[in-house]
């Protein structure tokens, strides 16, 4: 049988992640990759997950395209109240069902799991309604629009005892998991610092079919939709402080602002947060839509070295040092030539490092954080192939809503944070059963 | 036109092929010291060895231009006192 670029790209996943033959250290640490084993593999043989997709704009046909190449799933129906959407959907998947009212979808037998992928500030109804009604659930990050609206949608999950996946691709992303496993082996010593930027030059408006549709189609720039910056991307990036930490912060602080796209929008396009943890180690978000020099990155700072995620890369601290006769000679050439000082020198300028670093795996696929769809090869589509086996199986996989649960919990109180303009203190309340964090 | 003719005779050749085994023992010997001095490692006898060929050639480089100038300053000595 001929396989597709996307599955050998699975092929190349499970191959990377060394548990082909299943079992492994890797498994224990990463439970949410059980699903990727062979012989999880071979348990769903066969077998389809009749998928419903609610919500077909850009998202929701990004993972259209990724169920199309998932030979475990099958589209069953597509729901979206603007017909264009849907008509393009239906369109890319001819045999699927096509509803305007997810409640109609909801009530079908012939679904047995859903993709929500609608504005954020319907991510929980959507949810907690189709985890009621007996469906298994992929939901789009972030995990909702409010922290009450996560616990809600966190204690249906748990009550119902349904499948719930929130997209958080970093999770199925070969170099995160390698770079995570090195960082828990003590690669990098002791973790001191984690820093996250993501810059655009972007007004990150959508071209509006009719005037009306403005709050419909640009919904990430209306807070009562979107929580803007934080929701739409920190949400990833902040999970590398739970996954590398294993630690909640205790407090955040920060600032966000409307610098330079002033055109009616109510979220920042403009934002500096600070995550402290209780060890005393910060992780900060940075993000700025007017400017894209430089990129996306995210920095695992330890004192032995460092990991950019983003680049699949580490860096070690303890530099190998020049050969003795090449020290002998620049330290004749330095008595020679340099001027005799007539004081010490107070200040020697701290250049950045040009190490070229080593890759963490052998094939590295980097996205540059611009595309507001979706990217490609960045787990999204192991991922999908993960949520099909568990809705297959009905076998839940642990960590996976933990993790976007914290991961969105850390933006939006980022958001209060910035919105208060106060220090925002982590609510025990809010901690739930994960890493004994609660 | 007047050919010159330079005739490099045996012992000179013999005495440079010495000079230029000075060099090398004395780089050797630099090489030798910077590894204690530095608690660097022991192969870099032979995985620098390149960079101690340099340094040979370079001091030998050296003993060239320092007898040049000795020779042409001895010839102008010698020059002037012939005028004499």
């Amino acid at each position: 049988m001929k396989m597709n670029s996307k599955e050998i790209g699975r092929r190349d996943f499970l191959k990377g992640l060394g548990i082909i033959g299943g079992s492994g250290l890797l498994l224990a640490t990463f439970p949410w990759l059980q699903s990727c084993t062979r012989e999880s593999q071979a348990e769903i043989k066969g077998q389809k997950a009749r998928i419903a997709i609610i919500g077909t704009g850009s998202r929701g046909k990004y993972h259209i395209g990724n169920l199309l190449n998932t030979p475990s799933a099958e589209i069953v129906a597509l729901c979206d109240i603007y017909k264009p959407h849907l008509d393009e959907a239906a369109a890319l998947c001819p045999k699927a069902k096509t509803y305007s009212n997810y409640h109609d979808l909801l009530a079908s037998p012939e679904v047995d799991g859903i993709i929500v992928t609608c504005p954020l500030n319907l991510h929980s109804s959507i949810t907690i309604d189709g985890l009621k009604a007996g469906k298994h659930v992929f939901c789009e990050k972030a995990m909702a629009r409010t922290i009450g609206e996560c616990r809600a949608m966190y204690d249906t999950w748990k009550e119902t005892g349904k499948v719930l996946y929130i997209g958080l691709q970093r999770l199925f992303d070969l170099k995160y998991i390698k770079a995570m496993e090195m960082i828990h082996a003590g690669a990098i010593g002791e973790v001191t610092a984690i820093r996250n930027y993501w810059f655009r030059n972007d007004n990150w408006r959508r071209p509006l079919p009719e005037p009306g549709l403005e709050r419909q189609i640009n919904w990430r720039l209306y807070k009562e939709y979107s929580g803007g910056l934080m929701t739409e991307l920190a949400c990833h990036q902040l999970q590398a402080g739970t996954w590398a930490l294993k630690s909640l912060p205790d407090y955040i602080m920060g600032s966000g602002d409307i610098v330079f796209w002033k055109d009616g929008r109510e979220v920042y396009d403009s934002v500096d947060v600070i995550y402290h943890y209780p060890n005393g180690v910060k992780m900060t978000f940075e993000s700025d839509i007017s400017n894209k020099f430089y990129g996306m990155g995210e920095q695992i700072l330890g004192h032995k070295g460092t990991i950019e995620l983003t680049h699949g890369k580490y860096y070690t601290e303890e530099t190998k040092p020049a050969a003795g006769i090449l020290q002998l000679v620049n330290q004749i050439e330095h008595g020679v030539f340099d001027n005799v000082p007539l004081a010490g020198t107070s200040w020697v300028p701290e250049n950045a490092s040009t190490q070229k670093g080593k890759l963490i795996v052998d094939k590295v696929t980097t996205n540059d954080g611009t595309s507001t769809v979706g990217a490609v090869d960045d787990g999204s589509d192991v991922l999908i192939a993960a949520f099909c086996h568990s809705v297959i199986t009905g076998h839940q996989h642990p960590g996976i809503v933990e993790e976007a649960y914290y991961s969105t919990l850390m933006a939006l109180l980022g958001l209060q944070a910035m919105d208060e303009h106060r220090m925002v203190k982590f609510p025990e309340e809010y901690k739930i059963p994960y890493l004994n964090l609660a | 036109m007047k050919r010159l003719q330079i005739t490099i005779t045996p012992r000179r050749q013999k005495i440079e092929l010495l000079i230029l085994l000075f060099s090398f023992i004395l780089s050797m010997g630099l090489n030798i010291y910077a590894i204690i001095k530095y608690h660097t490692q022991w192969r870099e006898l032979w995985s620098e060895l390149f960079v101690v060929l340099l340094i040979s050639v370079v001091l030998y480089a050296v003993t060239v231009l320092v007898r040049l100038i000795y020779w042409g300053l001895k010839k102008l000595v010698e020059t002037g006192q012939g005028r004499k």
